[in-house]
């Protein structure tokens, strides 16, 4: 066991005290509304080798959990063991100083990490700022910025890494680079505590995850395990039912939406799903492999043409459809579990249909565990 | 980089002494970013340490040389004076004013690299402290040069008198930056205390021009212990009353035996407050 967190919790109060610093020990009472308890009784095992994602919505105390992890915030109860060098990809950016250039940043991190200037020309290489390298902080771009906090951060050589949304950094070639690192890191037998929004991340990287909601393990195991309740939680919140349940303000407003829908039942939905469960009404989740279909009403403006895209949820486009007189169906749903978002594009020619006029986002559930986007019927010869 | 962890939870003032002998070069790499951040992107740099003070000292030196001459006593023996009571009080308060804010300032280091929290707080004293006292010495050389000052071999002493004086800003430093990090008011109040002081304390006077009166309020400065040693050392003047010495001593044992307990309740915990 390289890292062993027993029953951590941790305690902010919302105005701090002065007389905290007088007394021994900062007493709170459970129910004292100056406190705000961001993370209660977590218990967290790590062998080294291992990856573990944490997941959870924001404010479930991910980043609380990791600074805590990290060392460099005290819990407020529980016990805390590390037998391995740590190193941590918390806020990024934060120490750069803006009129030093990026190689005196640079070395000085390294000092600081207590490492040679030896990995200076690695961190040139890995933060690929060119000539800015030698140049003053305060002229980089944000992206350019990141680039080079990652590549400080990850400077250490740890053997536990301790990660906080990492895959948010720089543009798309930079973010590749930085899964391939970790990727390395981990063959090279690294241990990894990561949290991210990014269960596809999750699902490639880790082999375990722990999902926080409101300060607690609400669910922990296998990722795909976890990950599965915690795309159904997410899911369940997001439908209508689930949001009515979240609020009692969503719920006004859907009963307002419900009697408009009385009064003028001329409203129509441009774009809708329907499944075999439950022909003619619009859905939001679709079964992987049962027959679905997609409804479009027709152009707003006579001749115009219509188009849809079918991205997934980050946005990446899976197919694009130019929709025929009749109906959409596809016999068995081959997209893979997880979040997708249809947009109904319309336009005259030549222009195209170049203006979203709807979007409807679904979930797909299944039990099939495989990355990427779509299933494709294969067999291995 | 195994870090000499951080102030146990009841912190005696020789928990402090073990994390910095535990991080010597940790703090080394502190004190050259605190400096170097300091002066970085002005054209100066480290000049503006040494001409600032200069010119203050040049504006009270004409104010109390030629305006307010000081009866019986040289233009030199005055400005000699003023050099060893203002040059120190400069470098105390600037030590004073970084090392309390110290912990706020650093805060987004310390969230993302462990570290125990007297060492930014050190450091930023230290490196105050360190450009304040480079500036004295070869202003020292300039007047020991121009005839002004007298060189005397007590001036290989200075260290130690720099040591007590860091010492005093350090404990100082430890009760005020975890209190600043619990209540941004703190230094306001600091800056309020030390206008207060540079009148309060013997830099623009000397003890023995006080009326009977004051001079035994005076007495209990810890300054008036300090700066007499400055001038007793470096001009020669007589050694300060045994009583501000005291003082000193009181002052210095109370700010480090209550600091260290301040700052171990603040260690680990800068993401509470920042």
């Amino acid at each position: 066991m390289i890292l062993a967190a027993e029953g951590i919790g941790k305690v902010y109060r919302v105005v701090p005290r002065l007389r905290a610093l007088l007394a021994a020990a900062d007493q709170h009472a459970d129910d004292d509304p100056g406190c705000v308890d961001a993370l209660s009784d977590i218990s967290l095992h790590v062998g080294r080798g291992e990856a573990v994602a944490v997941v959870g919505s924001n404010g479930a105390g991910k980043s609380t959990l990791l600074r805590i992890l990290a060392g460099v915030s005290r819990p407020t109860s529980g016990r805390l063991q590390c037998h391995g060098r740590r190193g941590a990809l918390l806020d990024l950016g934060a120490g750069l100083i803006d009129d030093w250039t990026g190689e005196v940043n640079a070395r000085s991190a390294l000092t600081l990490a207590g490492e040679g200037a030896d990995r200076l020309a690695e961190i040139a290489t890995f933060a690929d700022l060119g000539p800015y390298f030698t140049r003053a902080v305060r002229t980089y771009s944000t992206g350019m910025r990141l680039r080079l906090a990652y590549a400080l951060a990850i400077g250490g050589d740890p053997e536990v890494l301790i990660a906080d949304e990492i895959v948010a950094v720089g543009d798309e070639s930079f973010q590749r680079r930085c899964a391939l690192q970790m990727q390395r890191f981990l063959a090279d037998g690294g241990t990894l505590i990561l949290a991210t929004h990014n269960l596809y991340l999750a699902e490639k990287l880790c082999q375990r995850a722990v999902w926080l909601e409101r300060g607690r393990v609400r669910l922990a195991g296998p990722t795909h395990d976890v990950t599965l309740a915690y795309r159904d939680a997410a899911m369940a919140r997001s439908s209508p039912e689930g949001a009515a349940a979240a609020s009692p303000a969503a719920e006004a407003r859907r009963r307002l939406r419900e009697e408009d829908a009385r009064v003028d039942t001329a409203v129509v939905e441009p774009l809708r799903i329907e499944t075999a469960r439950a022909p003619g009404a619009s859905r939001d989740v679709v079964d992987f492999g049962t027959p679905w279909g997609v409804r479009t009403a027709p152009a707003s403006t006579p001749g115009d043409v219509q188009q849809i895209d079918l991205r997934r949820g980050d946005g990446t486009l899976v197919s694009r459809l130019e929709p025929q007189d009749g109906t959409l169906d596809f016999a068995a749903c081959a997209l893979l579990p997880g979040r997708f978002v249809l947009e109904l594009r319309e336009g005259a020619p030549p222009e195209g249909p170049t203006f979203i006029r709807a979007t409807k986002t679904f979930m797909v559930r299944g039990a099939r565990r495989e990355l990427g986007s779509v299933w494709l019927e294969h067999e291995w010869r | 980089m195994a870090l000499n962890g951080p102030l146990r939870h009841d912190g005696a003032p020789s928990e402090i002494l073990r994390v910095v002998l535990g991080n010597r070069a940790l703090l080394g790499e502190l004190i050259r970013r605190d400096v170097r951040a300091r002066f970085a992107g002005a054209r100066f740099g480290l000049l503006w340490s040494l001409i600032t003070p200069a010119v203050q000292l040049a504006a009270y030196g004409v104010i109390f040389g030629y305006i307010y001459a000081a009866s019986g006593r040289s233009r030199g023996a005055v400005t000699a004076s003023l050099f060893c009571g203002l040059w120190p009080w400069w470098a105390f308060q600037e030590a004073v004013l970084r090392g309390t804010g110290s912990l706020v300032e650093q805060a987004s280091l310390m969230r993302r690299l462990a570290m125990p929290a007297a060492l930014p707080l050190i450091a930023s004293t230290t490196a105050s402290l360190a450009v304040q006292m480079l500036g004295f010495v070869l202003f020292l050389g300039v007047f020991a040069t121009l005839g002004v000052i007298e060189p005397r071999g007590a001036w290989l002493a200075l260290p130690l008198l720099v040591v007590v004086q860091l010492a005093l800003t350090v404990g100082l430093a430890t009760v005020l930056a975890p209190f600043y990090l619990v209540a941004r008011d703190v230094m306001h109040a600091v800056t309020l205390a030390l206008t207060v002081g540079f009148f309060a304390s013997p830099v623009l006077y000397e003890l023995d021009s006080l009326p009977a009166s004051l001079r035994v309020v005076a007495l209990l400065n810890p300054l008036a212990g300090l700066l007499g040693l400055y001038r007793s050392l470096v001009l020669g003047d007589g050694f300060p009353p045994a009583a501000s010495l005291v003082s000193l001593a009181l002052f210095l044992w109370a700010t480090w035996r209550y600091g260290a307990r301040i700052l171990a309740r603040v260690e680990g915990r800068i993401d509470e407050y920042c």
